[in-house]
């Protein structure tokens, strides 16, 4: 297996709280990689660190071959965790947007995937829905013809018909496209279709990994293997 | 294959982040629009009193240098209160340039800002002198009186817009307890046209009248004019480097 990231001992502490105890974990190439674990597990610290939000305090991260940075940030399309879009935007602001700020934003792609799930271009932010507003957010970063796809829970909050919407868009993504995916969620139950490897993690450490199918047919879905480590 | 002309996307997308949400508060404008009227008004009954002079519409200038504080602030906060640091910061640009286009775009409003005021008072200006017959020497010396005190807060004002970018990436970095400083100097230093009364001098008749072009300590002025955009260059550099190395996210 090709690794696109490889983290070694990373730790990371807020104050008294470690959020991040040794993380080793290797993301395999061209998957669509999931990581879960409860709240406060060091998901987002770790997902901050690939972009270069958060620095290691300790360990080695190298990602694509190299260490986090602006530059590299070029190759990553990232959704912040509870991110929210500029709201003196229209639709056609935010593809604007990205079309100049971007680099491997695909216009004629944006558009598609803003029709796909049920915006237009006059929409304004201000008085869009939390859904509505996340799906824009996810058409923004799936329009990125890019090597690194980084998901910080694009489902945060938001209706069951745009979560059907949104799933509907990354796996048409994601067979389009041999790109490195990487969601961290919570919603398992409609999302573990999507995956081919998943990270469990937990206060700050690699509980456990794996591919999807070989996990299935040792311990059963990914489902039942979260409540086992986790309840 | 990163795109040319990237801080020009990225100064237009600051300053008009700002200017679409001043276009979209109708409240704000009708506010405007019944002062204007006020104003109007206001010339067209006392314009021609003696005791009136139109130099009274300049007050309001010694608000500016906070206004302008203002501007450069908000511009960094909203990133946080509107949920899109996030985007902000992982922007494939270096910080410097990412706070350069805030820089950049803040300036850009400050300076139409100061510009429509100014041209609004000397518009006004002209309408007292139409109707009321003020002699030309007396819009010459209205002008002179506009010219300085726009001169002095143009001045202050890239030193305003890095203590508020400054201002905006201390709260949330760790070198937060410093944040106090910044806010004495706000008050301090945001009352520059206060200070600079000390240049007015009085004329034969006992009149004041400011003289940054005439008075002995005008030298002083137009040396302390380097030396504070030195220092608002100085800030933004440190803002930059809180920026990279000590934000709390």
């Amino acid at each position: 297996m090709k690794s696109a990231i490889h983290a070694a001992n990373l730790t990371k502490k807020y104050g008294k709280r470690m959020a991040l105890a040794g993380l080793d974990v290797d993301i395999p190439e061209h998957a669509v990689t999931a990581i879960l674990g409860p709240n406060g597990a060091g998901k987002s610290t770790f997902m901050r660190m690939l972009t270069g939000l958060v620095s290691p305090d300790q360990g080695t991260l190298s990602i694509l071959g190299q260490y986090p940075s602006w530059q590299l940030n070029a190759s990553i399309s990232y959704l912040p965790d509870r991110a929210r879009w500029f709201e003196s935007h229209r639709v056609e602001h935010a593809v604007e947007w990205g079309a100049s700020l971007l680099p491997g934003f695909d216009k004629d792609r944006a558009w598609e995937l803003v029709r796909a799930l049920g915006l237009d271009a006059e929409m304004d932010v201000r008085g869009m829905s939390k859904g509505q507003e996340a799906r824009l957010m996810l058409a923004i970063c799936l329009a990125r013809d890019v090597p690194l796809l980084v998901l910080d829970e694009p489902f945060s909050g938001i209706d069951m018909i745009s979560r059907e919407k949104i799933v509907a868009a990354l796996i048409d993504s994601f067979s389009e496209r041999r790109q490195t995916v990487l969601i961290c969620t919570h919603e398992i139950a409609e999302t573990e279709s999507l995956f081919d490897y998943a990270v469990f993690m937990k206060d700050g450490r690699n509980a456990m990994s794996g591919h999807v199918e070989e996990l299935r047919a040792s311990r059963g879905s990914v489902q039942d293997i979260y409540r086992q480590l986790y309840s | 294959m990163m795109k040319s002309g990237t801080f020009n996307a990225l100064y237009r997308h600051e300053f008009h982040m700002e200017f679409r949400r001043w276009l979209s508060r109708k409240g704000v404008w009708m506010y405007v629009g019944a002062l204007v009227v006020l104003a109007l008004a206001a010339l067209t009954i006392w314009g021609g009193r003696g005791d009136f002079k139109p130099e009274y519409m300049l007050y309001a200038t010694y608000a500016f240098p906070y206004l302008v504080f203002g501007i450069s602030y908000r511009l960094v906060k909203r990133e946080w209160s509107n949920g899109t640091y996030g985007w902000w910061l992982t922007l494939p640009f270096s910080r410097s340039k990412l706070m350069l286009a805030k820089y950049a775009a803040s300036l850009a409003q400050a300076g139409l800002t100061l510009l429509v005021y100014f041209a609004a008072i000397v518009l006004l200006a002209l309408y007292n002198a139409a109707l009321h017959g003020t002699t030309a020497e007396g819009v010459r010396s209205f002008g002179a009186v506009a010219a300085q005190y726009l001169l002095v807060v143009a001045a202050i004002a890239p030193f305003m817009l890095s203590l508020g970018l400054l201002a905006g990436v201390l709260v949330r970095s760790r070198l937060k307890g410093i944040s106090p400083l910044v806010w004495i100097s706000f008050g301090v230093l945001g009352n520059a046209l206060n200070w600079l009364n000390i240049a007015r001098s009085a004329d034969s008749n006992g009149d004041y009248e400011m003289s940054l072009f005439s008075s002995h300590s005008a030298l002083a002025f137009w040396i302390s004019f380097p030396v504070i955009w030195l220092l608002a260059a100085l800030m933004l550099a440190g803002s930059v480097q809180i920026c990279k190395k000590f934000m709390t996210l």
